[in-house]
């Protein structure tokens, strides 16, 4: 806790050489997961993410715009035309929203992958090959 | 009946029941403290103490208490830089509160015994609609009557603008919805899921061991989710705030 026992530069870069060779003993004896285990493990979680951002988009357009209509149906007695109306721009709402989720979600995984070449070009070598 | 009984609490849905601390009226309104009132207020203590003391020392290296506040910290700023720009600066207070209000409930929620508020529907609405109120009373004093324009995208033939702009209003007034509907769906998921298995451990006797290693699993699960879902939420209200910021979809 006490900022004293931060180490010096010079203790730095041999703490650094020992977390390589530490990290690189691990992997190979297959305790670790390696970088591409890492990212695979990572897709899978935002997959499932954005299908539940997605899905529940179309999900609640129609389910609440249906309801809007059968509720307007109830007060003016025009049974069944306002929920057929309704049905069909809840389904459009909800693919409105889901398409522009999907986009944005296409796009910021664009970005994050295109930085995180930019990166791996950039890098030093840190003596964790 | 007694099975009848003891079947009704272990229901997997008594979880969610909000139960009265004490009994106060005032004027024939029920003003009692409600378990929920009890966890909200306790996140909101929890989050304030806990940013409070960890940076009370402001070192300049800092110790490893206080670089989790300044990850905390670095986390929502870097998030309404991405995605509003420096634009969204002056929202940093109401995201960052909002960040840390919900992580806290949903971690509160994961001790044994207590009680999670974002599993009601009131809570996650009262969340969301807030944000909504906000981002549209924001993009009626930034824009003005432009602001419709939000409603009526670029390059539609005037015909078609009788079906489409229909269309866009509802999508509009979806969002707060899908987005309460989001956070409220996954802890009340996790949580009747966990109760479920850890009734299937009492019932299934020496085999219950089966069921118990699921929760463990899914107990760490669900703290990832837990953090996940306020992450999800906050994004969301900072994309929500570029839209009418910047009015574009």
């Amino acid at each position: 806790m006490s900022d004293q026992q931060h180490p010096t530069p010079k203790e730095n870069a041999s703490l650094g050489e020992l977390g390589g060779r530490i990290s690189k003993a691990r992997r190979d004896a297959g305790l670790e997961d390696t970088a591409a285990d890492m990212d695979a493990n990572a897709a899978v979680g935002a997959g499932l993410g954005a299908a539940w951002r997605i899905s529940i988009e179309i999900v609640v357009a129609l389910v609440v715009c249906t309801a809007i209509g059968w509720t307007l149906d109830y007060w003016f007695g025009t049974k069944p035309w306002m929920m057929l109306i309704f049905l069909f721009l809840g389904g459009a709402a909800g693919i409105n929203n889901a398409v522009r989720t999907a986009l944005r979600i296409d796009a910021q995984a664009t970005e994050a992958l295109m930085n995180k070449q930019r990166g791996q070009r950039n890098r030093p070598g840190d003596g964790r090959e | 009946m007694s099975v009848n009984r003891h079947i009704e609490h272990s229901s997997p849905m008594h979880q969610f029941v909000i139960g009265r601390m004490n009994d106060w009226q005032l004027g024939g309104l029920d003003v009692s403290f409600s378990k929920a009132a009890v966890f909200m207020f306790a996140a909101v203590i929890v989050a304030t103490l806990f940013l409070v003391l960890t940076t009370s020392r402001r070192a300049m290296v800092p110790g490893r208490w206080q670089s989790v506040a300044e990850l905390w910290y670095e986390f929502i700023a870097d998030m309404i830089k991405e995605t509003i720009g420096s634009e969204g600066r002056k929202y940093f207070p109401f995201v960052f509160s909002l960040f840390s209000f919900i992580v806290m409930c949903n971690l509160l929620g994961m001790l044994p015994y207590s009680y999670t508020v974002t599993s009601h529907i009131a809570v996650t609405i009262t969340l969301a609609l807030s944000v909504f109120i906000l981002t549209t009373f924001i993009g009626i004093t930034k824009h003005g009557t432009h602001f419709l324009s939000f409603f009526v995208p670029k390059g539609v033939p005037l015909v078609m603008l009788f079906l489409v702009v229909p269309i866009e209003v509802l999508s509009y007034f979806m969002r707060p919805i899908s987005h309460s509907v989001r956070l409220f769906a996954n802890m009340t998921a996790g949580h009747t899921m966990l109760k479920v298995f850890g009734a299937f451990v009492v019932q299934m006797g020496v085999f219950g061991v089966l069921p118990f290693a699921l929760i463990v699993a899914l107990t760490g699960l669900e703290v990832a989710i837990a953090v996940l879902q306020a992450y999800v939420f906050t994004i969301l209200t900072c994309l929500y705030l570029n839209d009418t910021i910047h009015l574009e979809h």
